[in-house]
This record gives C-alpha cells, structure tokens and sequence, in this order.
C-alpha cells in the first residue's frame, strides 16, 4: 500500500475551524502533521470521556498547541483543540487511492513477489465473460489469487510496530 | 468520489458481453441502475466508512429527537448508525434503556443538563437524551456523529455521480450488481457465478471493516 503525504485543504489551519475534510488522493488517513509534528490519534468518544467539552477548546483557552486528531470516517477529522489564530502547516500521511491502471507500460506499486497475484485476479476476472462451465474451470485462478492476497494481509500483521497498532489496543 | 454510474454500468454490461449498453436480454439498464443504488447503500451500511456531524436545536423539556436527512449538503445524506452525541458541546454518555429503568428508575421524570443519550426502545432514526432538558434552559445544540448513506436508494441516472463512496470501493458495486443479475431468473442465471460475485462483493465489505476496526473503530460506552 503506497504511503502519501498530502496538505490538507489549502495545506493550513483555518482560524476557528473543528472539522477538516481528508484531502482528495488519500484512502486511508494515518497520520496528520501541525506544523513539524505528529499529533496523536484519538476518537470522539474517547476524548469526550476525559474532556466533555473537547469540540469548544481552542488554542488560546486551553494555552496549548494542536495535539490530538479526531478520525470521523474515511474522508473527515477533528483536530483538538482548535486553532484560533489560523495559518499552522497541518497536513496528513496515509494509504493514497491505488492509480488505476491504463497502459501496458503503467507501475503497478506492489512487492514483486505478489505481482502474481495481479495475473491470477486478472484472469478470473477475464472468464467470468466466458461460459459456466469455462468459469468453473478457471476457478483455481481465484482461489490462487485469494491464497496469496490472505499471506500477504498475515505478513503485513506481522511488521512491527505496525503504525497505531497500540493506540488502537489502548483504545479499545 | 468521482466515478459516475455510468462508468459501473458499462462495466457490468463488458462482462455481460454487451459493451455499450444492455439491450438484448431482460436485464434492463435501469434494473441494474437500481442493483447499483442498492449494493451502495447496503456496502455503507455495513462498513459505516463515511461519518458525518449533524447538529440540530434541542428545545427544554423535550427529550426525542429524530435524526433528520441532510439535504442542505451535496451529496445529500441520510445520518444513520448514531454513536457520539454531544449537548451543547458537552460529551453525553451512551446508555441503555435498560440501564436507565435498573439504575436510575426516576429518570423519565429527571430535568436538567442531559448526560446520557440512547436510542433503544424508541422510533427509529431518534435518539432520546436523559435528563430531559430543562424547562428554563435556552434552545440549545445537540450534534451527533453516524454513519451517512444517500438518501435515495434507486431512481439514479447513468450520468450521476456516485456520492459518498470512495472510488477505491466503485468496483464492489459492480460484482453486487453482477451478484444480482447472474442470482436472476433471466438468460443470465448463473448461480456459480454470482456466488463468486457475492464473494468479490464480500470482500470490499472486509475491507471497509478492517480498516475501519484497525483505524477508527471504538467502543461508545
């Protein structure tokens, strides 16, 4: 999964504002950045526990800077508390949309070893044109394909320290 | 989200052998137009990947509030799947019914600042706010965070815009609109293939969950 790094709308905090929209390009939001740093995950129930009155708190009221985000969905965020004064660099890192294919000469951006996996999907998906029982012949490409796609989904569990993976047990 | 219906449909027709438009069998072209609306409702649905914040006027002593469709937005969205709500930008509590009448048996009678919010044993699409607010209290907000899914489930036009939905995920309507079609009593019944249309469906639907488990999910309690 190709990780990107993108501004958020104009690429700086708007004076006064809670809620951002994830930028345009980006799947799966990972990381958001203030200025040179990044600030940490939360949810809005979990904020909410410690601090009920998280979505009045600004920058000036509470005297600190942005430090916690709040993912609502894949194409919205919190940050916290909010910037009153505007104009911070505040930018977000993840998993960009996968490009779609077009020409022969087009990247595909996975490990070598799984590009099988492409081949098999593709033929699958090819037959599924042809007849019943030519279908149920090629089924072996789907099954192949899903084999691969399962130990490369156990493998990726496996890198550590997965990004967030301990937020995310605190968290739950 | 910028994958128009059009560009779905012409792909179910490409495997259906009928590049360019449905216009030999039964199948027709609004069938899967509506196969389309349904597979994206029922994808939203179960992986609630598209949150939206809706806030509305909570009036003193009253203590249900439906959750109304947000059409004062584009895409135009139905709030479902409630599980933050806040009173006057104070975090409320997730509660049970059940909770309530074993614990705190007095509180349909309770007025004051809110704390707790629930939306068993009422009408659908409500949410009910304990205490109810009180009767000397100005109108004040209550936002609530759901799961947002369109309005409108068919009637769509090739040339819509799919609203909502990632364009990551547009494939999946395919294979549910597919799934449907081979499932039917027409010239394309095919019950092979359209379990494995179901399975690539199914898939989409285990992704939007595990990335929203890994990266968003958590307990309202």
């Amino acid at each position: 999964m190709i990780q990107i790094s993108l501004p958020v709308g104009t690429g700086v905090t708007i004076a006064n504002q809670l809620y951002y929209s994830v930028p345009a390009g980006m799947l799966i939001p990972l990381r958001v950045q203030y200025e040179s740093r990044f600030i940490r995950k939360t949810f809005p129930n979990q904020i909410g526990r410690y601090n009920s009155t998280w979505a009045t708190d600004t920058t000036s009221n509470t005297g600190q800077p942005v430090s916690e985000w709040i993912p609502i969905g894949l194409d919205l965020f919190a940050i916290h508390p909010i910037d009153d004064i505007g104009g911070a660099a505040l930018n977000m890192a993840g998993v960009a949309e996968p490009t779609l294919l077009v020409n022969p000469s087009d990247t595909v951006f996975i490990p070598v070893e799984y590009a099988s996996a492409i081949a098999d999907l593709t033929a699958q998906v090819l037959v599924l044109r042809e007849s019943a029982a030519e279908f149920q012949r090629c089924q072996d490409f789907y099954t192949t394909y899903a084999n691969l796609a399962m130990k490369a989904s156990i493998w990726r569990g496996l890198v550590m320290p997965l990004y967030s993976a301990e937020e995310a047990r605190q968290h739950r | 989200m910028s994958t128009t219906f059009n560009q779905v449909y012409q792909d179910v027709c490409l495997t259906l052998l009928e590049p360019g438009g449905l216009v030999l069998g039964l199948i027709q072209p609004t069938d899967v137009l509506n196969y389309l609306g349904q597979g994206l409702v029922d994808l939203l649905l179960k992986t609630n990947i598209i949150r939206r914040v809706d806030s509305f006027q909570a009036n003193s002593g009253i203590d249900i509030y439906s959750i109304q469709d947000n059409t004062t937005v584009s895409p135009n969205y139905r709030p479902v799947d409630i599980f933050y709500a806040a009173f006057n930008n104070s975090y409320l509590h997730q509660t049970s019914a059940f909770y309530l009448d074993n614990y705190a048996y007095l509180w349909a009678g309770d007025a004051g600042q809110p704390i707790y919010w629930k939306q068993d044993e009422i009408d659908p699409q409500s949410i009910q706010i304990s205490p109810v607010p009180d009767p000397y209290s100005d109108t004040l907000p209550i936002t609530v965070i759901g799961a947002a899914i369109p309005i409108q489930v068919t009637g769509w036009q090739l040339t819509d815009t799919i609203p909502l939905l990632p364009d990551s995920f547009t494939p999946a309507l395919k294979y549910y609109a597919l799934a449907r079609i081979f499932g039917s009593d027409t010239e394309h019944k095919d019950l092979t293939k359209s379990a494995y249309c179901l399975s690539r469906y199914a898939e989409f639907v285990s992704i939007g969950g595990a990335i929203m488990n890994q990266e968003f999910q958590e307990s309202a309690s």
